[in-house]
């Protein structure tokens, strides 16, 4: 083709695309005609292939979502997935039903899994480094990024807590509240990208609390093994490594005199995939965790929970290492309150206000107290000063990662008693 | 519904087009197709105010007769009245439900008292349908075009889904013949489906993309940003809401060509431009172009000095922010551009264009960019303020990590999007499309369906899918 | 003449169209105004709907605890909290003493639903999914918010209160 040609085509096609309209025409359906067989052949192959390739790739998609059994629980994502939702006209005119419909086709669209990975890929390839507020570091590591708290909140959970001190003063009161994998493993961050300073977190708390909370600072402890994997890669936990670095850098405050340092480890599962890869869609690692059993413990102990009351000889949960979330192997997951009670005779009973990441750390605490309450104040509804003076308590601890304890909705109401 | 959304195009889009294509035109019955799933699509996003379209489409309807009626038995005065009445009232419906709320917010600060009020929802849509049914009442009182006398007709032209929630504006004249007749063939659905993808990939993978890295920099405090980081949050703001909703007036063109109309451009590489007045001739050309011919004009355009012609173009500019939503930053937005115009045409006039051009483009860009920060601050102080941490006033610093993380991870994307603004890549597009190698045009399918397939990938992803332009 | 009448008969379905319209407008301004079927009526209806399997009801000190609400502020409070802790079923029913209470009650019950989904994030996805399902619908002076399997049916009964 010419240059003359080509440069008149594409005139041409500028005009198409401007849109105006050309009446006459635009009524034969055909602009190109005038302009001789030559065009008139060029670029129909185009707009026919775009035609039927179009309509088959949705016709396929279509159908094949249509086909497909519906499923129920998405594995990747840990999520129950929609179904077809009830027809009914108040639902049509409050909008529910067309919502419902809108969720059902996307979440039961065909390979979703794979249009996920597919489109997060995409992001890595053109250096997209954040997924849904999930962080990915050097080294796969996957790191959540914490929220931006509300600060009165925080403050009338922290003024609960001095009150409660102030209640109970004859007991050993603790708090630690471990800072997250973005602040520990700082330098796994993609390079600059903005974070939440959580050691200003932590000093902030400290300088609000009563004289008799000691608040227990880890954060330094974590940073120094900080390359040793004290995060999962793919979960918002820290592993049991993280909990015994902090246990013994705490184990003095606590008033445990000579601490337990060695440990017989067991990898309990190396097909871990955790929370954040959930979030972030991110598949292509998976974790391993670790259960440590201390050595030279003789302690056993029985366990019950709010949701199992039946006494059982370990703290463990193996059927949860088949099930959706793995990190339930501690504790089979969270309850609103955990009793422990151990064969120790040291006339110390603890009671730890806790969120998740708790439940790797009390393995370490077993061999010291005589009992250990755990309560979980998101899922607790009764009175704690009857539970404390119930249960003879001697030891409190407040432990919390910084994120949920920054975000927590539940401590000053289950402190107060109201 | 929108466009760029699973159920749109994996649902909603072949039922329709299945159940169209089948249908013979005979007895306007793809039109009727066509009005049938138009309010079946804005009933599903506004299952109660479809009355109001509905209602809406009957007065102009009725309307347009009665004027054609008095004009052709010459009551011009008869005519007169009725096509102020019938203006009036579509103005009062787009008034009341956008305005309001925001009329009675301001009243109340002035005001000892407080008059109660419950803000009213805004019928997606009503800005651009209201705008299309007045140049069908005002075109057809001028004789411009004749009364669409088939209810279905005209019930299809107001409610059309491709441009019903986003525009482009499409004037009654510019598609009255081809709601009588038009023509399908697989090579127009061809390049339907070509503008639809090519809307899709700027809407889904462009303006999604900027609008992340945008939120994730307003999403952080003013002491936290630095003039780096500033500029890219400008910078991605200005992509975001070009390739938002330039993308979705592809989209819009192409299902337009794919039931077999030809709509008018709506946007024409806008940042290429060397002033603002040429800006404004390729932005949202259709809002423009409908305000210069029922507004600007009518008020006397540019006759009658200097004086009268400024007036009249910050009134035309005042009611264009307006448009845009019922706060203060869009008046100014609307104010700001209206000077600027009034500046280059008055003040300014050639010294422009004896600048060397990449200073003109600078010139433009930098102002539109400004425009940007006014038009998308939650209020006039954070404009102004960010404005400030853009200059370096109150950030930190001028480099600073945070501000090179978002540039390393928005690069690509960022140059991809900022070459897409000029036509470097679209000039190109037909010496593959229209070439005579076969497998040429191959590859150009071949790309699309690229684009098509990873859109769908976002799509399903969508967890962030809101739609700019909802608001307007 | 048939050409005048034809002219009006255009201009008086246009002026008939034109105060459908005014109606409809006046209608949807003033439509947040319906008949009070009375507390006990919509609590009877909306429990039943729901079936209440897994719910007990729950005293007043629960309504402070679960949305910062203090019942006595309100006309009447109606809770149910979950037999099981660790379930995310629950039902508040509010009746509220003039429609500038119906707000905070609204933010309070949406800050009680965030809360839930973050103790619930990651940990269960069958309370996350009926917590995501769940239905918050106001009408009058009454709000209601119930987390079950069976929500939609209970907001059905809800608005059919008030027909």
């Amino acid at each position: 083709m010419s240059e003359k040609e080509l440069q008149e085509q594409q005139e041409q096609e500028e005009q198409h695309e401007q849109g105006r309209r050309r009446p006459k025409k635009q009524e034969h359906g055909r602009p190109e005609q005038k302009k001789g067989k030559k065009r008139k052949k060029g670029g129909r192959l185009f707009f026919r292939i775009m035609a039927v390739s179009f309509v088959c790739v949705i016709l396929f998609l279509t159908l094949g979502s249509a086909v497909l059994p519906d499923r129920e629980y998405s594995e990747e994502e840990k999520r129950v997935l929609s179904v077809f939702p009830k027809l009914s006209l108040g639902g049509i005119k409050e909008k529910d039903f067309m919502e419902d419909l809108e969720s059902y086709i996307s979440d039961q669209f065909m390979l979703r899994d794979a249009w996920i990975r597919f489109k997060v890929q995409c992001d890595l390839l053109v250096g997209k480094r954040e997924f849904n507020g999930v962080y990915l570091g050097k080294d796969k590591y996957l790191m959540q990024i914490p929220e931006e708290p509300d600060e009165k909140n925080v403050e009338r959970n922290l003024q609960a807590i001095n009150q409660f001190a102030e209640k109970n003063q004859e007991i050993r009161i603790r708090m630690m509240v471990v800072p997250n994998a973005v602040c520990v493993m700082e330098e796994y961050l993609p390079g600059g990208a903005p974070v939440r300073d959580q050691r200003k977190d932590a000093q902030e708390i400290q300088g609000q609390l009563a004289a008799n909370v000691v608040y227990i600072d880890v954060t330094d402890s974590l940073k120094a093994h900080a390359q040793e994997g004290l995060y999962y890669r793919t979960d918002h936990h820290w592993t049991s490594k993280g909990a015994r670095y902090a246990f013994e850098a705490a184990a003095e405050e606590l008033g445990i005199a000579n601490p337990i340092t060695d440990y017989e480890i067991y990898t309990v599962t190396n097909g871990f995939s955790g929370t954040l890869s959930s979030k972030s869609g991110y598949h292509k690692v998976k974790d391993s965790i670790e259960v440590y059993a201390p050595k030279q413990s003789e302690t056993k102990y029985l366990v019950t929970d709010s949701d199992n009351v039946k006494e059982r000889p370990t703290i463990y949960d193996r059927t949860a290492l088949d099930g959706k979330d793995q990190y339930q192997v501690f504790f089979g997951g969270n309850h609103a309150t955990v009793d422990v009670r151990t064969t120790n005779r040291t006339n110390r009973t603890l009671l730890i206000f806790k969120d998740s990441y708790a439940n790797c750390f009390v393995p370490f605490l077993l061999p010291y107290y005589d009992e250990i309450i755990m309560v979980d104040p998101r899922y607790y509804y009764d009175n704690v000063q009857m539970l404390i003076s119930n249960k003879k308590v001697t030891d409190v601890l407040f432990l919390y990662n910084m994120d949920t304890f920054l975000n927590d909705r539940s401590i000053a109401d289950v402190l107060s008693g109201e | 519904m929108i466009f760029s959304s699973v159920f749109f195009i994996f649902v909603f889009l072949p039922v329709v087009l299945a159940i169209y294509y089948v249908v013979p035109f005979k007895y306007q019955l793809k039109n009727l197709v066509l009005l049938l799933a138009s309010l079946v699509f804005y009933a599903w996003g506004e299952p109660v105010y479809v009355i109001l379209m509905l209602l809406s489409i009957g007065i102009n309807y009725v309307g347009g007769i009665e004027l054609e009626s008095y004009l052709q038995s010459g009551r011009e005065r008869n005519a007169k009245v009725a096509c102020i009445g019938i203006v009036a009232v579509n103005l009062a419906v787009l008034g009341f439900y956008k305005y309001y709320g925001f009329v009675l917010e301001n009243i109340n600060l002035i005001l000892p008292f407080k008059i109660p009020y419950h803000e009213l929802a805004l019928p997606i849509g009503i800005s651009f349908y209201t705008f299309q049914t007045l140049s069908y009442i005002i075109d057809d009182y001028r004789g411009k075009v004749k009364a669409q006398h088939n209810p279905i007709t005209f019930g299809a032209y107001v409610c059309m889904f491709p441009q019903l929630i986003a525009g482009p504006i499409v004037r009654y004249s510019d598609v009255e013949k081809q709601l009588m007749a038009r023509t399908l063939s697989w090579e127009k659905f061809g390049d339907g489906t070509m503008w639809f993808l090519r809307g899709l990939g700027k809407k889904v993978l462009l303006a999604n993309n900027m609008g992340s890295v945008f939120d994730a920099i307003m999403a952080l405090g003013a002491s936290d940003t630095s003039v780096l980081t500033a500029w890219i949050g400008c910078f991605t703001y200005t992509m975001q809401i070009y390739f938002d909703f330039g993308g979705y007036s592809d989209m819009a063109i192409g299902l337009g060509k794919m039931l077999g109309f030809d709509f008018v451009k709506n946007f024409d590489y806008p940042y290429t431009a060397k002033s603002i007045t040429e800006f404004w001739r390729r932005w949202h050309i259709s809002l423009g172009s409908w305000f210069k011919e029922y507004v600007y004009i009518p008020l006397g355009g540019n006759r009658g000095g200097t004086k009268k012609a400024v007036r009249n173009l910050l009134i035309v500019w005042c009611l264009t922010g307006l448009w845009h939503g019922a706060a203060w930053n869009f008046i100014f937005w609307g104010l700001y551009y209206g000077i600027i115009l009034c500046v280059e045409k008055y003040i300014l006039k050639e010294k422009l264009e004896k600048l060397p051009s990449v200073l003109q483009h600078v010139y433009t860009m930098l102002l539109v960019m400004l425009g940007w920060v006014l038009f998308s601050a939650p209020s006039l102080g954070r404009a102004f303020s960010y404005m400030g941490t853009m200059l370096g006033i109150g950030g930190s610093g001028v480099v600073d990590a945070t501000g090179l993380y978002f540039l390393s991870t928005s690069f690509v994307i960022g140059i991809i999007a900022a070459i897409l603004c000029t036509p470097l890549v679209y000039k190109r597009i037909p010496r593959i499309t229209r070439a005579r190698e076969w497998y040429r045009q191959v590859a150009g399918a071949v790309i699309y369906i690229a684009i098509f397939l990873v859109s769908t990938a976002y799509l399903v992803n969508a967890t962030y899918n809101p739609f700019l332009y909802f608001r307007f | 003449m048939r050409e005048k009448w034809s002219c009006h008969k255009w201009h008086y379905l246009r002026i008939g169209l034109v105060v459908l319209l005014a109606v409809f407008v006046l209608f949807d301004l003033w439509g947040g105004r319906v008949k009070d079927p009375g507390a006990e009526h919509v609590v009877e209806q909306v429990t039943k709907a729901a079936g209440m399997e897994g719910m007990t009801p729950a005293e007043a000190r629960m309504v402070k605890r679960f949305y910062g609400l203090n019942p006595g502020d309100y006309e009447s409070v109606v809770l149910y909290a979950p037999a099981d802790n660790m379930d995310a079923k629950e039902l508040l029913i509010v009746k509220v003493k003039d429609s500038t209470q119906r707000e905070e009650v609204e933010d309070a019950i949406a800050q009680r639903l965030d809360t839930q989904l973050k103790s619930f994030e990651g940990y269960g996805a069958e309370q996350t999914a009926l917590l995501e399902a769940h239905v918050l619908k106001s009408k009058g002076n009454y709000v209601v918010y119930i987390v079950h399997e069976h929500a939609q049916e209970a907001g059905a009964a809800f608005e059919k209160c008030f027909l």
